[in-house]
């Protein structure tokens, strides 16, 4: 699974090269900058599409979230991550974006829902019984509110603390904690009540890791 | 030893990873001979585990960064934006102060017609040719507020003007240029639209002059543009007004007042 990230470009950048990068592309470099998209895009792309479950809304609000970042880069604070600032940007971009939809149609993608778009090595890999109960634990993360949803993706894919996830979603840490502890708590939930015995959420997480 | 419930509580300060290691070791323990907290531990375990390694969502399509890039270089605002700014943050305090002589010197010719007696022109424009002191101070201090450390770091490696004589340097010109109308004479609105924007124009011409003058290497002219049409024959039954006067600065201003441009 790892080696599939680094080959998809999803290798996050260590501080000090992401640092390096941020102050030439500053400097007008523009391979740095092409460097930054492509670090980021991906995990930027999924988490706005998790939160918006629409791909050419989510492709929009990353585009946008990476021309603004690079247009303000001369105000950035080289003391945060450039990553934490993009995915501000983005959850920003994306509530933008829901309360837009409030007032016209608009439509999911129901598509590219996970259990209708397989990996083939998933498909080889795990079990029917764990693909069902990681489907079950998506759709109890599109069931979220889109603050629980957004702390949880952030808590688990990018590896950010509490306090992190408080400044990026721009809530008090105590509000951002009980965001993902509720959204735990519901997870737990849905999962428990499909689980008859722990050998399959054994299962499970072996064909997770 | 702790009991399911209070291992329970204890479950999202874990996962948070904020458990001090005394705690840590007692949730352990309890886990270790408790089947059920094991198993409520596992099903949460397992749902950061999906979501941490499981990526189904679709995927971007590979032109995605090309696109980024032209779009980006099709409006580099980064680098062409910070003078810009500067010039916004610096001169939209002058613009409204620059406003208030317009409207005062617009207006008050026109008060001063009927019998009542009212403040007179002259006294008027000389007091607003330089803003009250504690206005000016207070908007600079605005402008400055609104500068990132950066730009404000860039002010202050650029060459320093005192605040006082850059709003001089910027009201001058508009002052001179509409100051025919405080002799009592009264303008048409029209001629004073006209008179507004050659002091305009003389505004921007001077921003440039002094640029260029400061940065020749530079090779480049920042303009306000021009939106005036010449207006030598409106200028020609008056007398030639004289230079205003720079007023006196107030010596507080140049202290916490960035040196623009």
């Amino acid at each position: 699974m790892f080696a599939r990230q680094a080959e998809s470009g999803e290798a996050k950048l260590t501080r000090r090269a992401e640092k390096k990068l941020v102050s030439q592309a500053r400097e007008g470099c523009e391979e740095s900058a092409r460097l930054l998209v492509e670090a980021h895009k991906d995990r930027l792309f999924a988490f706005s599409w998790r939160i918006l479950r629409n791909h050419h809304e989510a492709e929009e609000v990353c585009q946008d979230a990476f021309l603004r970042a690079f247009s303000s880069l001369d105000s950035f604070s080289s003391e945060y991550r450039f990553s934490t600032w993009l995915f501000t940007i983005a959850y920003r971009l994306c509530l933008n974006q829901i309360r837009r939809r409030k007032s016209k149609t608009y439509e999911l993608d129901y598509a590219a829902m996970p259990s209708s778009e397989p990996d083939v090595s998933d498909q080889v890999a795990e079990s029917e019984e764990a693909r069902r109960l990681k489907d079950q634990i998506w759709a109890a993360v599109d069931e979220l509110s889109v603050q629980q949803r957004a702390a949880v993706l952030l808590f688990y894919r990018e590896d950010m603390s509490c306090e992190a996830i408080a400044g990026a979603l721009g809530i008090p840490v105590a509000t951002a904690k009980s965001h993902l502890h509720r959204a735990r708590g519901r997870l737990r939930e849905s999962l428990a009540a499909m689980v008859k015995d722990p050998s399959q959420i054994q299962a499970l997480r072996e064909a997770a890791s | 030893m702790i009991t399911c419930l209070h291992a329970r509580q204890l479950f999202d300060r874990h996962l948070d990873d904020e458990l001090p290691p005394s705690l840590r070791a007692e949730l352990h323990a309890h886990l270790l001979q408790c089947s059920e907290c094991q198993a409520e531990m596992a099903i949460l375990e397992a749902c950061g585990d999906v979501i941490r390694l499981d990526r189904r969502e679709p995927k971007l399509a590979a032109s995605f960064t090309d696109r980024v890039m032209a779009t980006r270089r099709a409006a580099p605002v980064a680098s062409g934006r910070r003078w810009h700014r500067l010039v916004y943050y610096v001169a939209s305090p002058m613009a409204a102060a620059a406003s208030i002589v317009l409207a005062f010197l617009m207006f008050s010719p026109m008060l001063g017609t009927d019998d009542t007696p009212s403040v007179k022109p002259t006294a008027i424009a000389s007091e607003m040719i330089a803003p009250p002191a504690p206005f000016r101070q207070a908007a600079m201090q605005r402008a400055h507020r609104s500068l990132t450390p950066l730009e404000k770091a860039e002010l202050e490696r650029t060459p320093t003007m005192s605040a006082t004589s850059f709003l001089d340097y910027l009201l001058a010109p508009v002052v001179e240029g509409t100051k025919n109308t405080v002799d009592g004479t009264r303008r048409s609105a029209k001629d004073m639209e006209a008179l507004i924007m050659f002091a305009f124009d003389s505004m921007s011409d001077q921003l440039a002059a002094e640029f260029r003058e400061r940065y020749p290497e530079d090779g480049f002219t920042p303009s306000l543009g021009k939106v005036g049409s010449d207006v030598s024959p409106l200028m020609a039954p008056f007398p030639a007004a004289a230079p205003a006067q720079p007023s006196p600065p107030a010596p507080q201003a140049e202290d916490d007042t960035p040196g623009p441009i």
